[in-house]
């Protein structure tokens, strides 16, 4: 269990000291004809990188001199660790640029999970992998092109970027399904002194952040080769990617925490729609986090929340309140066990009541079916997003119960020898 | 009193979406009305029950959490604690003061602790450990104690009929 809070692990503000604000706005002017200079070398680098192959040694030093001049830095640490074989490289996701920096000293591809338009995905340096027709299918893919081709894929496992402080995000188990070892790199972003924007905050867009990088002076990307790692035999997935995760986390000093890529939307929704709260004055100078005046009372959501879980003590959800300041929020980390709390009885029950504790049969059921929901092992039916609209969530309901009934209809056959 | 209902009734779709335990899904049939759930269950493994996906509806009363839902498979199902309608008999589907059957202990009652996760939790348990004192389907738990074969032959003929599978 993590004592870290989710929000600890994003930047809100692009400025965290408004000492910085004001240094900045002396440095504006000069920042903005250095992105717009750069706007123009950029194309140009652009379409060198389009022109010379992959793998030729004057695109690599071409385009780290270019770089350098677009104030894209990358600097590499532990080279003795890298191993030049390993198809699949692993790094935490700071930035938007990341797979870029790590394209720059080992040329690679990254496998696109988001659904971009072919031209952009192209001009990035992702490639489709099917990845919309299924988590399977995009495995198959990559799996298919590692065979054939001399790129190794980069992955970002986390699914989401962070500000790299504090901890890392869980891993997704699909890259590491993909091969037997990985090479993982971590990555660290800085920025000189003075210009310590964040390299992206929650909600922003790619395009504020890529802004960012050409304004700054230049911006410092260290990435520090780990040890490959191997999965052992008597390893399952899931506990590989556990350990890949844990020891990226060690080298950086951070936690690895169990927050999923999920959680960060479910907390940028909070954040941007709490956020008309704050007078608009303070927007600038402050870390967009709502004062206790601005939300509603605590102990009105609290009640709400007691109506919901009646058997939650008060000073619990209080408690809980005070840090998310979301009645759903606080509802699901209830439900999740991510907070922890002894039941009270609830008094409109006979007196008998007694809050029970569930039956050893179940509670041994439930330990294995939270120890497993690796890919392969078991037919996992859970959703990768809970869909905001009651058409998407009936679709992905429908879907998911078509799949269940495929798949166990397939094993039968399998068990029982049926053609 | 509905409303707070609905927010934990929407709480636990969530959480059952995005965390499923193995072999379970459970959602509304329809979102108008999130009173009445489906779920699909699927049949333990290393019981005769193996392979099945059983689908079930359950109930939910207007003051969930307070009183528990109501939950019925909704295919042919032949077992010592479920009902020859597909009714299920099991303790944590009953407030600690109505007992119909007198003999269950109050630890493993409804309680709002409870979640509709750990209903279904409790009736794949209740499908690999039948309980055969009591007597829902008397015939079921009557096969089941004295003879087992006849029984297995049966749920494999359920299992089969649940996957829309022709019967050996």
């Amino acid at each position: 269990m993590t004592t870290l809070n989710l929000n600890e692990l994003f930047d809100v503000n692009r400025c965290q000291h408004s000492v910085d604000a004001f240094a900045l706005f002396f440095y504006f002017p000069i920042g903005l004809v250095l992105a717009v200079l750069r706007i123009f070398i950029g194309c140009h680098a652009f379409l060198i990188a389009c022109v010379l192959s992959k793998l030729s040694s004057v695109r690599f030093y071409v385009l780290r001199v270019m770089c350098m001049v677009l104030g894209v830095v990358v600097k590499e640490e532990g080279e003795t660790n890298r191993d030049r074989s390993m198809k699949v490289i692993v790094t935490n996701h700071v930035s938007t640029l990341d797979h870029l920096a790590v394209d720059l000293v080992l040329p690679c591809v990254l496998p696109g999970v988001w659904d971009l338009p072919k031209k952009l995905n192209w001009a990035l340096g992702i490639r489709d992998f099917g990845v919309k027709q299924g988590r399977d299918v995009l495995i198959q893919n990559v799996k298919r092109y590692l065979r054939d081709s001399d790129l190794p894929v980069v992955v970002h496992p986390e699914g989401a970027t962070t500000n790299g402080r504090k901890g890392l995000l869980k891993f997704s188990t699909w890259p590491f399904s993909l091969d037997h070892s990985v090479q993982p790199i971590v990555i660290q972003v800085n920025r000189p002194l003075g210009f310590k924007i964040a390299v992206s905050v929650i909600g922003s867009r790619w395009w504020s952040d890529l802004f960012c990088f050409l304004f700054v002076p230049f911006t410092l990307f260290t990435l520090r080769y780990l040890p490959v790692m191997t999965k052992h035999t008597e390893e399952d997935v899931e506990e590989f990617t556990k350990r890949v995760q844990v020891s990226m986390a060690q080298e950086l000093g951070i936690v690895a925490t169990n927050f999923t890529c999920a959680d960060k939307v479910e907390h940028a929704k909070r954040i941007l729609n709490v956020s008309p709260y704050i007078p608009p004055a303070h927007q600038n100078a402050q870390p967009r986090i709502p004062s206790t005046s601005a939300i509603p009372n605590i102990t009105d959501l609290a009640s709400q929340v007691k109506e919901v879980l009646p058997h939650v003590p008060l000073e619990v959800i209080k408690k809980d309140l005070a840090t998310t300041k979301c009645i759903d929020t606080t509802l699901t980390r209830l439900l999740e066990g991510t907070v922890i709390f002894t039941p009270e009885s609830v008094s409109s029950h006979p007196p008998k009541a007694s809050i029970s504790t569930p039956s050893t049969s179940t509670a041994c059921l439930e330990d294995k079916s939270t120890a497993s929901d690796s890919l392969f092992s078991t037919p996992s039916t859970a959703a990768q997003t809970f869909g905001t609209t009651a058409e998407e969530r009936m679709q992905s309901y429908q879907d998911r119960k078509a799949q269940l009934i495929e798949t166990a209809r397939r094993r039968y056959k399998e068990k029982h020898k049926m053609v | 009193m509905a409303r707070s209902a609905l927010r934990r009734l929407m709480a636990e779709y969530k959480q059952l979406t995005l965390n499923p335990p193995e072999g379970i899904i459970a959602g509304p049939v329809c979102e108008e009305n999130f009173f009445e759930w489906e779920a699909l269950i699927m049949g333990p493994e290393g019981t005769c029950f193996e392979g099945g996906v059983f689908p079930a509806k359950l109930i939910f009363p207007p003051d969930y959490p307070l009183s528990p839902p109501k939950m019925q498979f909704t295919c042919e199902m032949f077992h010592p604690n479920i009902y020859p309608d597909g009714r299920v008999c099991i303790s944590i589907l009953h407030a600690p003061g109505e007992d119909p059957m007198g003999y269950e202990s109050s630890a493993e009652r409804w309680s709002p602790v409870q979640s509709v996760e750990k209903i279904l939790l409790s009736v794949i348990s209740m499908l690999a450990e039948p309980n055969d004192e009591s007597g829902a389907n008397v015939d079921a738990a009557k096969m089941w104690r004295e003879d087992r074969e006849q029984f297995n032959k049966i749920t494999d003929r359920l299992v089969r009929k649940s996957l829309g599978l022709a019967p050996a």
